[in-house]
């Protein structure tokens, strides 16, 4: 009997099939819940060719997609490291992972895959920001209509543009409509949910892209094992100053208040005398969650947890951290500015204050172009943001950064440090980092330096 | 769904329990009451107003925090808020926006001279215009609607919570059904189809029942918790049962091991879901009596059998029927709400060979063309299926019968 193949939920389910093809995909498993053979849907590209290898005849029912040309309207000139990384990855069978620093052209790399590739494709991305911009960028250079699914938009096309936890929904049912998958900020991928977008889809041909494959967790591994062997990479030395702007990283410590200092002062002795009192220790992984727990206990811990909120808050966005910002923002009149801060509370603190555009994951999408579109054409000149902007949103015309407040992780300051490293002629980036002097943050922020990207920086 | 810090249970050696409460504990009842008058009446209520009107009742309850919290929690997921933002705040922020943006080109040194220059072009005051620029974040968004429930009501949905908060951390359930009702098990079985579960289903060895044991389709290749949502989603079906006994590993993510969760119908937790489809008519106990006095040679008895299908169906008889020379029959009734099972039925019945499956169908479900047309077509139906009025009769069952 002919083999068939099915796409049912994430998998493949194969009904006679022979036993050499099973013999040689181990991830080819019996099913006893449904009486039948089923291997997970990223095990597509194996079995086809393997049939095809062994001239086996099938009857191919998952596949929802056809190949097709996707002509490129515009004039593209890729440089010369983009050809080098399309060539290595086509090399590789279509599959792989690319690392290119932020700002190197990344989406265009992935314009001239999708070309070359020939299949439908779904382009998966960390926020509805960066899903916006794909769009236009597709848009204009193919010419037609593009599909869009998250952030309330639900429309697939040949070319579509998801985010993660979109996709994530969706790969259930539509895991089979698309040939070709390409994860931008790749590093996402190994998430605990997210490799579910990969594992559970057919498509043959994939492509990871990203600045920093690093992960906190070591799981690298799953990201080659989901898009391919890393098959391309250079860093951010090798391009600076032929495509990436040259950029300056400029820390200064900042003296609290003297009231303010008082109550950091207070509220840290609160919380650590809490944490000695109670025996955590937040060096061990459940230190926080304990804190939580033991906080939430009685009054005693209630007082805890709220002069910890305070320590932090103070330490991160005092009164003369403020007062700093506006003085480096007025010695920036001709620069475009983005002021960034670790959460929103602080972000709108700022816009409030001092009357400027704040761009967190509550602006919603209608405002949040407009911001970006005046922004980039000139018309605003200021932007306070959160974490919204960590990756790979394009504002060419940034040129100065303020680093409000921040945590200890490497990947935020480089992807923050990357979105001032546009190329833009006779551009020389700056990027501030105010730091209150005497405080955890202080020692945060010299863990922070043996990263390769801030090496060139310095303080006063 | 309650947040990971909300979740109470107890953990001996190598078993955890969820914390349940009892759902008439005059306390948490009052508490209960008091968070319910304020969720009910909160129509046009901010977001912050709310969260603080509850934090002033979670402080003065004479029950543990961390369960108040839990029941604010709740409550705050069956409360929608206006998440529109006015087009006259649009326009003000765009306003407000260019100009602050051509006086930082403008040699403006002091804020206070920066303050009067925007005072004076809106016309209005600074500390006005600071706390309405951003007045539509969700703190300040107002509630539009809150689905009530009872006090009780509220508890039981509590302890289901905290069951689903622990099997969250699963990737396997084990479930075992005693002496199941059709009914009951169709919808337990549609339920778990909708969570994009699968089972694999066993008849019980020394009792009348099954043991199912559900997970996801990947689980077959990977260890993974990726359906812990989809099982604990799934749990509230499984309170509809009469008598059953659940286990699942749970693997928190401090600890090396997995631990054992048990629980049964002596959990006693009311299930929010709805028992549709699940409701037998009178009448159907009634035909069982009817057809023992006037078939002697054959018996009738609610069904306990389960006939695989193609997929991941399974079809579960209302009766069996048997004789003395040893025939087996069973008969699935379709009555006018089960249109779209019969669909499914009728396509799977040409696909694959069943035997012995006799099928009644309600003649107000021929309404339907695609179930006439298929009923019409059907040679299967010819031998081994009748239409009834409004309840299948003696008659028409044995009709069908050799």
């Amino acid at each position: 009997m002919e083999t068939k193949i099915y796409f049912d939920k994430s998998t493949l389910r194969i009904n006679n099939i022979p036993d050499t093809i099973k013999a040689s995909i181990p991830d080819i498993k019996w099913d006893n819940r449904t009486n039948e053979y089923r291997a997970p849907a990223c095990c597509y590209r194996d079995i086809i060719l393997t049939l095809r290898d062994h001239q086996v005849p099938y009857t191919d029912h998952a596949r929802q997609f056809h190949p097709c040309e996707f002509p490129i309207k515009t004039e593209i000139k890729p440089r010369p490291y983009q050809y080098d990384a399309l060539n290595a990855w086509k090399k590789n069978g279509s599959k792989g992972v690319i690392v290119l620093p932020t700002g190197s052209g990344k989406t265009i790399l992935a314009i001239l895959c999708i070309e070359q590739t020939k299949r439908p494709t779904l382009i998966h991305v960390p926020t509805i920001d960066l899903m916006h911009q794909w769009y236009a960028v597709l848009k204009n250079n193919f010419g037609i209509n593009i599909g869009l699914l998250g952030g309330g938009e639900n429309e697939i096309h040949p070319i579509t543009v998801a985010t993660y936890d979109s996709a994530l929904l969706h790969v259930t049912y539509k895991g089979n409509l698309f040939g070709f998958q390409i994860f931008d900020e790749c590093h996402h991928l190994p998430g605990a949910q997210f490799q579910y977008t990969a594992l559970g889809s057919i498509a043959p041909f994939r492509l990871g892209l990203t600045a920093t494959p690093e992960r906190g967790d070591g799981k690298e591994h799953i990201l080659y094992q989901l898009c391919g062997p890393l098959c391309f990479q250079t860093h951010i030395h090798e391009l600076e100053g032929t495509s990436l702007s040259p950029y300056d990283v400029i820390t200064i410590e900042i003296d609290m208040h003297d009231q303010e200092r008082e109550q950091y002062v207070a509220a840290r002795k609160c919380y650590i005398d809490f944490l000695k009192d109670e025996h955590i220790q937040m060096s061990q992984p459940n230190g926080w969650n304990q804190f939580l727990y033991k906080s939430s206990l009685n009054q005693k811990g209630r007082e805890a947890f709220k002069a910890y909120m305070l320590q932090k808050q103070l330490s991160q966005a005092s009164r003369a951290k403020e007062e700093k910002i506006w003085q480096l923002v007025r010695s920036h009149k001709k620069d475009r500015i983005i002021i960034f801060t670790q959460d929103n509370d602080m972000a709108y603190r700022i816009g409030k204050r001092f009357l400027w555009p704040v761009l967190t994951h509550h602006t919603k999408i209608k405002e949040r172009t407009y911001f970006l579109d005046n922004f980039r054409n000139g018309l605003f000149s200021i932007m306070v943001t959160s974490k919204v902007l960590n990756e790979g949103v394009d504002v060419p015309e940034a040129n100065v950064g303020i680093i409000v407040s921040g945590s200890g992780s490497i990947r935020e300051h480089v992807q923050r440090l990357g979105r001032l490293l546009r190329p833009v002629q006779g551009k020389n980036a700056i990027l501030y980092e105010l730091v209150s002097k005497d405080t955890s943050e202080y020692f945060i922020n010299k863990r922070r330096r043996n990263h390769s990207a801030y090496q060139r920086s310095c303080s006063i | 769904m309650l947040t990971k810090d909300l979740v109470r249970y107890k953990i001996y050696k190598h078993s955890i329990t969820p914390r349940c409460v009892s759902t008439s504990d005059p306390k948490l009842l009052n508490t209960a009451t008091q968070l319910l008058e304020l969720f009910t009446n909160s129509c046009g209520k901010t977001r912050g107003t709310l969260i603080k009107e509850s934090k002033s009742i979670i402080d003065h309850s004479n029950c543990q925090m961390v369960i108040v919290r839990g029941l604010e929690k709740l409550l705050m997921d069956r409360t929608i808020f206006n998440t529109e933002s006015p087009e006259s705040l649009i326009l003000l922020r765009q306003k407000m926006f260019l100009f602050s943006s051509k006086l930082h080109q403008e040699n403006i040194e002091d804020l206070s001279t920066y303050y009067q220059s925007i005072e004076k072009k809106f016309q209005q005051d600074i500390s006005q215009l600071q706390s309405q620029l951003y007045s539509d974040l969700p703190i300040n968004q107002p509630v539009i609607r809150f689905k009530a429930l009872s006090a009780e009501r509220l508890l039981h949905r509590y302890n289901c919570a905290q069951v689903q908060g622990l099997l969250i951390h699963c990737t396997q359930l084990i479930l075992k059904i005693f002496s199941p009702e059709t009914a009951s098990l169709r919808q337990l079985f549609k339920y778990l189809r909708f969570h994009q579960l699968l089972a694999e289903i066993t008849p019980l060895n020394r009792e009348n029942g099954f043991q199912i044991k559900i997970d996801g389709p990947l689980n077959l290749f990977l260890q993974t918790q990726k359906y812990g949502i989809n099982l604990a989603n799934f749990f509230p079906s499984i309170l509809h049962q009469k008598k059953w006994q659940l286990t699942a590993e749970i693997q928190l993510r401090n600890r090396k091991t997995p631990l054992k969760l048990l629980l049964d119908q002596d959990c006693n937790i009311l299930s929010h879901y709805n028992h549709f489809m699940a409701y037998i008519p009178d009448e159907i106990s009634m035909l069982q009596n009817n057809f023992n006095k006037k078939m002697s040679s054959w018996q009738i008895k609610p069904s306990e059998t389960l006939i695989s299908l193609p997929g991941d169906t399974c079809c579960f008889p209302d009766f069996t029927l048997t004789n003395q020379s040893g025939d087996i029959f069973h008969l699935e009734l379709f009555h006018t709400w089960h249109a779209t099972p019969l669909i499914h039925r009728l396509k799977q019945i040409r696909e694959i060979q069943i035997k012995e499956l006799l099928l009644g169908v309600s003649k107000k479900l021929l309404k339907h063309p695609d179930i006439k047309n298929e009923i019409e077509c059907s040679n299967y139906f010819k031998k081994f299926g009748f239409l009834f009025n409004d309840m299948p009769t003696v008659n028409n069952i044995k009709s069908v019968l050799p």
